[in-house]
């Protein structure tokens, strides 16, 4: 059968559009994605509160919430710096530390508000080999240190940090897991003066168990979590970013006076 | 387990060495394909296995009593309590969150504070896809357009088969049937096209869909306040090449995937945008659903034999419950709307009538008309809400505003996109024509580096397909 010379001429036309697109692509991942900062502007204007939020898909959806809540509002730069499926397990697949150092040089910020963890109940690694065995003493006093190299670098960097803790999960060894990494980070933050914003008690029904769905600030009941017993929906992102804001407000002026103006 | 990724690349390996190893054994065959298929839907939740095989049993029963039973009556009863059981498992497990939130929120209105109890519903993933193949297994046993199929293996196997499982294409039992009686010849397997279908779908889906995503629509969607015309533009633009790309990846490669295991379906998308008209449009768009809404609810509602008026009301109907199935909220059901509505207006119009016989510049008009006619649908689809939908709308007023998404990337991506509809669609099996001269292991080592090539080009990560949230 002869074959066809036309069908060669709108692959040539892919091949070069592909050809092109791999250009534009490859430099772009090695910069990291301009969606992960492209809100960001220096901080330093007078009035401008640039708040960063930092971490992994938790992180996300709080600032998405937090966006739609202030980003409006000229006072506030709502920054998002997260990544989802990283942590502080696996350095060798995402090194936080050294990507806010980069992130910080980029980007100055007034207010860093950081969740992490949610991927962390897994064996720590050391130089790509697993090396700590989740629930050892070992594990624990290795997580410690990582989350304090964080926070150090953060405030040596003179950013304002809220470390906020993590929230009941569905499953109860999950949940159990992350309520000691929950107490690191507590004894770790109280240590450096870190202002420390626990999510448990706002993810937990009246019996103090997990609950899919929960009261909001108006009293409805609304579904908060995801199906994955994990994460959060709009309603339950606007719950634990409403907890954020308040336990920030004493600290962050700016908030207090949109808290306020609310509450009026 | 989502295509574009590793594991699924194993597991397919896998189930594509046992399914061809054991061509000459057809039950050991189907045993192979069916347990593939549960364990490639429980990798997602192990218990939605459960359901699968309940909606299995419950539509082999009723097919087995529909299509053995002389009594026109009991067939009806047995047909419509088949329906209903289907019908009540997608909507139990897709409605009830959203009945009750209803419910509470209309007795709060009314001054009742107490709260009918929520439960913690997970909507299975495919749920809808796979109902929907039961009853029109039913409907078309009842129809005695098919057989009943008196094995039960066969039947798991048509509702559970994995490529196609989760969101689509919907397979007829007509199509499927007949190719799991026979086993497939492996010298006339499409493996080509097959090939062919999985490298274009990833390349949709990883670099065009994701990257419009990443870099611009999401940023726009997420609050379209801090936009202006250009970039709100652009944005709907995007949505509309991302959705395409993105759906019709999966239909791709899902029909790529069960060409390589002897299965052939038709295609489930043909150039949507090139449409001349909205009746065109869905015939072109998602047709495996189109044409399942028509066969099983726009035609029992009466379809075009009652007069202008019942046509037109039915068109509206089916329409809107198409726009209902994609979710409980007010965004689809004004997408589905919009649609019917605006069926029903061209139809009214005449505007269907000899299409093909307009000059090319009236023809190209109305592409351009219809496609932003579906771009103004979309800003309901996408948007988180009705407000978010109306804010995007009033955003358009914003002529002052800088653009600040027309960046290289993504002119090119919208580029691709376009160029997509623009070339002869019969591209793909034109250029598969071409390559089969090319031995069977050099396409299979060509896919591979593209396969390569794709995933070194798109965005990290491994976003979901859209449609699996349906």
């Amino acid at each position: 059968m002869p074959v066809p010379a036309s069908p060669l001429r709108p692959a040539v036309c892919i091949l070069v559009l592909l050809t092109a697109l791999a250009l534009y692509a490859m430099p772009l991942r090695a910069q990291g994605s301009p969606g992960e900062n492209g809100a960001a502007q220096a901080g330093g204007d007078d009035g401008l509160t640039t708040i960063a939020v930092m971490g992994d898909s938790l992180a996300y959806g709080i600032w998405r919430s937090m966006y739609s809540q202030l980003q409006r509002d000229d006072r506030f730069e709502i920054v998002r710096w997260t990544e989802a499926a990283t942590g502080l397990a696996r350095p060798d697949f995402f090194d936080w530390s050294r990507s806010i150092d980069e992130l910080l040089t980029q980007h100055p910020v007034d207010v860093a508000v950081m969740t992490i963890g949610l991927n962390d109940m897994q064996a720590l690694y050391v130089d790509g080999a697993r090396s700590y065995t989740l629930g050892s003493g070992e594990w624990d006093r290795e997580y410690r240190a990582r989350v304090e190299r964080i926070m150090d670098r953060l405030q040596v960097a003179g950013v304002d940090l809220f470390w906020v803790g993590l929230p009941i999960m569905r499953s109860a060894t999950y949940s159990a897991n992350l309520a000691n990494a929950n107490r690191i980070y507590a004894a770790a933050a109280a240590e450096r003066q870190v202002p420390f914003i626990p999510l448990w008690d706002v993810t937990v029904d009246a019996d103090g168990t997990y609950a899919s769905h929960l009261p909001d600030r108006r009293g409805r009941t609304r579904k908060m979590r995801d199906n994955d017993g994990i994460h959060f929906t709009i309603d339950g992102n606007n719950l634990i970013t409403a907890a954020v804001l308040e336990a920030m407000s004493p600290h962050v002026p700016m908030i207090e006076t949109v808290l306020a103006g609310r509450r009026r | 387990m989502l295509f574009p990724t590793l594991d699924f690349g194993l597991f397919f390996l896998l189930v594509f060495a046992l399914a061809w190893g054991l061509k000459d054994w057809n039950t050991g065959r189907k045993l192979i394909l069916v347990a593939a298929s549960y364990a490639f839907y429980a990798y997602w939740d192990w218990r939605f296995c459960g359901l699968l095989l309940a909606s299995s049993l419950i539509n082999h029963a009723a097919g087995m009593a529909i299509g053995n039973s002389p009594d026109r009556r009991f067939r009806k009863q047995i047909l419509t309590l088949a329906i209903a059981a289907n019908l009540g498992i997608l909507g139990f497990f897709k409605y009830y969150d959203f009945f009750i939130l209803s419910l509470n929120d209309l007795a709060f209105q009314l001054g009742i504070e107490r709260e009918l109890p929520f439960l913690e519903i997970i909507l299975p993933v495919g749920i809808s896809f796979f109902t929907f193949q039961g009853i029109s297994y039913v409907v078309d046993v009842y129809r005695r357009d098919v057989r009943p199929q008196a094995s039960l293996l066969n039947l798991l196997l048509y509702i559970s088969f994995f490529p196609q499982l989760v969101a689509g294409p919907i397979v007829r039992a007509s199509v499927f049937m007949p190719q799991i009686e026979q086993p497939p010849r492996a010298d006339r397997i499409l493996a080509g096209l097959g090939l062919i279908l999985i490298t274009i779908g990833l390349f949709k889906k990883m670099v065009v869909a994701n990257y419009l995503a990443t870099e611009m629509v999401d940023w726009i969607f997420l609050d379209p306040y801090f936009y202006g015309t250009g970039d709100l533009l652009l944005g709907v633009y995007g949505y509309a090449i991302q959705i395409y790309c993105d759906f019709s990846a999966y239909s791709d490669i899902a029909i790529g995937v069960a060409a390589l295991l002897g299965f052939r379906f038709q295609k489930n998308f043909d150039q949507p945008y090139k449409a001349e008209s909205l009746r065109d449009f869905w015939r072109r768009w998602h047709i495996s659903l189109s044409t399942w809404l028509r066969d099983y609810l726009y035609i029992p509602l009466g379809g075009s034999k009652g007069g202008r008026w019942a046509t037109r009301r039915n068109l509206f109907l089916t329409m809107l419950l198409g726009g209902l199935w994609h979710g409980a909220a007010w965004n689809f059901v004004l997408w589905g709307v919009l649609h019917g509505a605006g069926l029903v207006v061209e139809r009214a119009l005449g505007w269907t009538r000899q299409a093909a016989k307009r000059p090319l510049w009236r023809r190209a008009l109305a592409g351009l008309i219809v496609f932003h006619f579906v771009c103004l649908t979309w800003i309901f689809f996408r948007s988180a809400d009705l407000d978010g939908a109306i804010e995007y709308l009033l955003g358009f007023a914003r002529f002052d505003q800088p653009v600040e998404f027309a960046t290289p990337l993504v002119l090119s991506l919208l580029a691709i996109g376009f160029a997509m509809h623009l070339i002869p669609g019969d591209t793909i099996d034109r250029v598969e024509r071409a390559l089969r001269p090319v031995p069977l292991w050099l396409q299979g080592a060509l896919c591979g580096i593209a396969i390569v090539v794709i995933d070194a080009m798109g965005p990290e990560g491994v976003a979901p397909f859209i449609y699996f949230q349906f």
